[in-house]
């Protein structure tokens, strides 16, 4: 209290306006012409007035220009001094405005009835301008202290909440630089400063270790609390631990010394790009989600651990994640899970999933800003009830392959040359490499030989790409329409040698690939054809 | 990469056949390769042609192409053009196509010498 009464001297010394009162506003509030003029005039020299003759005039006023105190009637034609108050007590803007009502009531029950709407003063009438002068004077130094005292903590909580926010790690791409993974993480605090965390670190090795997590309680506790787990954690995953390893050190740890029993619940991972495995251990903390490259949202389920500060020497499971190109791994904390709408209604997992499930994600950050803006739309506005963490790995997908493929037989075998060191970039299984480089023999030498005719300088295009769980190949040529899938199928089993086998290569390449399509588009002659990656 | 070819002539101490192994890729630019190779082998003095295809990673239709014809050339009443050792990729072309009559893909040493041996014992029989 001493404490806190000197560094408010201090900040109010600093302002020289404070003891000034002739810029605070007095809004009167009366539908008595004479009332009024007298109330302006005994004021007029000291503060700056507004006059309202009417409630609904008085509520839109404040609204808009809230003033430092209200000399407020309580017989009103339009709308009573009570309502006004009452309203004017609902409305952020204007809840911490001092009311003082002016009044020929003067019952006690009339008092208490304005005590209870949200006065601050009751002064009846006839009154002693004197006395109606000392109270203003009085209440708007009050406020000066009042609004004084705030501003400094909210600024002291703005430069923590930097602060807090400068230790969550904002350079993801330097972070995620040659892990084959991309990664993005916001955390919202509810209050200006947050129990929520996240951590990403680059290992040894090309991996990534990433961590969400979330300390018991909200406000400034749990901010020091979380700036406490937050240096640990990075000592630890900087030191290599796995991470069922960091978070059994990490409860240790918290448990050591903590005499408030606060805790915290987090998932922590360490995730191989390059092999396409995500390991991660639980604290108490939500289930992560994968959203797969095809949109499939699932919550990944695997043994939970319990919360980390609270019983030293526990083990904690861990599980895990085949990671494909282009899924997602997404971690969050509970204000994701337990945000709520105006009707009080929770997002809730189906809510996480429906907000994923059927999302083609273009990046990490994609993901999680449709996930963030969908709790926030759920909540239509509502004040967040808790902090909201949100981090997604997603592995990388390569660019997809592009070639201008001139129109000669060496070229097509290049160009399978390419496709089959493109497919080892994008982790496409062996055996589906060896069939799309078969089909693009196949087609390849088709347009060579029959639509392009080899003729010099022409080309022919290829495109390679992942898309869900397939591959799909992309081949165009300009040559006149034609439509190999039409083809008759060779004649093959018969005894008949003499026969030349038209057809076979076709025969291939339906063989191998999972689905095939062809169309004329633009001038140009487009197949389609589609291999299945999930071990089919 | 390209077509390595080696050919072994009088394999399996049998005059009339010949072992060719084949590595790298059977594609349509190295099929001709190929078909340049047989081409003075296939004068109707052979029986059999064996192809050694351990070390074959790719092939497609124009490499399928080169062994029908290398089996039309073989006026063979008992052997054949005869595959072993081939890759996964491999034996699921051979699949796909099916049956080419004359083309036998075997699923291992023995059962191709299994098979030469009762060739051999025909031949010696006077059939």
């Amino acid at each position: 209290m001493l404490q806190s009464a000197s560094v408010s001297t201090s900040a109010v010394g600093s302002r020289p306006s404070l003891m000034d009162l002739s810029e605070r506003r007095v809004l009167i509030v009366d539908d008595t012409r004479a009332e009024v003029d007298l109330l302006v005039s005994a004021l007029k020299g000291d503060y700056r007035l507004s006059v309202a003759l009417g409630g609904q005039a008085a509520l839109g006023l404040a609204e808009k220009h809230p003033p430092d105190l209200i000399l407020l009637d309580v017989v009103m034609p339009d709308l009573d001094g009570f309502e006004v108050c009452r309203r004017l007590r609902e409305n952020a803007a204007t809840r911490d405005i001092p009311i003082v009502f002016l009044t020929a009531l003067d019952e006690v029950s009339s008092k208490t009835e304005g005590f209870e709407a949200g006065a601050t003063d009751y002064i009846t009438k006839p009154f002693e301008m004197l006395e109606v002068k000392a109270r203003v004077r009085s209440l708007l130094k009050a406020k000066a202290y009042n609004d004084a005292f705030r501003e400094m903590v909210a600024d002291e909580l703005r430069v923590a909440r930097n602060i807090q926010s400068s230790t969550l790690p904002h350079d993801f791409r330097a972070r995620s630089a040659g892990t084959g993974l991309e990664v993005y993480a916001v955390m919202e605090p509810a209050r200006e400063v947050g129990g929520d965390l996240y951590e990403v670190l680059c290992l040894p090795g090309g991996r990534l270790f990433a961590a969400v997590g979330d300390v018991s309680g909200k406000g400034i506790p749990a901010a020091m609390f979380m700036m406490v787990a937050t240096a640990l954690l990075r000592v630890a995953a900087r030191d290599g631990l796995e991470a069922p390893e960091l978070i059994a050190r990490l409860n240790d740890q918290l448990c050591e010394d903590n005499p408030t029993s606060m805790f915290v619940t987090l998932t922590c991972a360490v995730v191989d790009g390059a092999a396409g495995t995500a390991r991660y251990a639980i604290a108490g903390h939500p289930a992560p989600a994968l959203l797969t490259a095809g949109g499939e949202a699932r919550l990944l389920g695997g043994d939970l651990g319990t919360i980390a500060g609270v019983e030293p020497g526990l083990a904690f499971p861990s599980a895990t994640l085949e990671l494909a190109p282009g899924d997602t791994f997404v971690l969050y904390s509970d204000g994701v899970t337990e945000s709520f709408d105006p009707a009080g209604r929770a997002f809730g997992e189906s809510g996480l999933l429906a907000a994923l499930h059927g999302v083609r994600a273009t990046s990490a950050r994609d993901v999680v800003e449709r996930l963030l803006e969908a709790v926030r739309a759920s909540a239509a506005g509502a004040e967040p009830s808790d902090d909201i963490a949100i981090l997604a790995v997603r592995r990388a997908l390569p660019a997809p392959l592009d070639l201008a493929v001139p129109a000669d037989r060496h070229a097509v075998v290049d160009a399978t040359a390419r496709l089959r060191a493109w497919c080892r970039t994008a982790a496409i299984p062996e055996d589906a490499a060896d069939d799309l480089a078969l089909a693009l023999e196949e087609v390849g030498v088709n347009v060579v030989v029959h639509a392009l005719r080899e003729r010099p300088g022409a080309q022919f295009r290829v495109r390679l790409r992942r898309e869900g769980t397939e591959a799909v190949l992309e081949i165009r040529d300009t040559g006149p329409p034609f439509n190999p899938l039409e083809a008759p199928p060779p004649v093959i089993a018969g005894s008949h040698e003499n026969q030349p086998l038209g057809g076979l290569g076709i025969h291939l390449v339906r063989g191998v690939m999972t689905r095939a399509a062809w169309t004329f588009d633009g001038g140009e002659n487009v197949l389609i054809l589609a291999r299945a990656l999930d071990g089919r | 990469m390209s077509l390595r070819i080696e050919i072994d002539r009088n394999a399996a101490g049998a005059e009339r056949t010949a072992r060719i192994h084949l590595a790298g890729r059977l594609d349509t630019v190295t099929s001709a390769q190929l078909e340049k190779e047989l081409d003075p082998m296939l004068d109707g003095r052979l029986d059999s042609l064996i192809f050694d295809l351990a070390g074959l990673e790719f092939i497609s239709s124009a490499g399928i192409r080169v062994l029908v014809h290398a089996r039309k050339s073989i006026q063979a009443q008992h052997g054949g053009v005869l595959m072993v050792n081939a890759q996964p990729q491999i034996v699921k072309v051979f699949e796909i196509i099916k049956a080419l009559p004359g083309l036998t893909v075997f699923e291992s040493e023995a059962e191709l010498d299994q098979y030469l041996a009762e060739m051999q014992r025909r031949v010696q029989e006077g059939r």
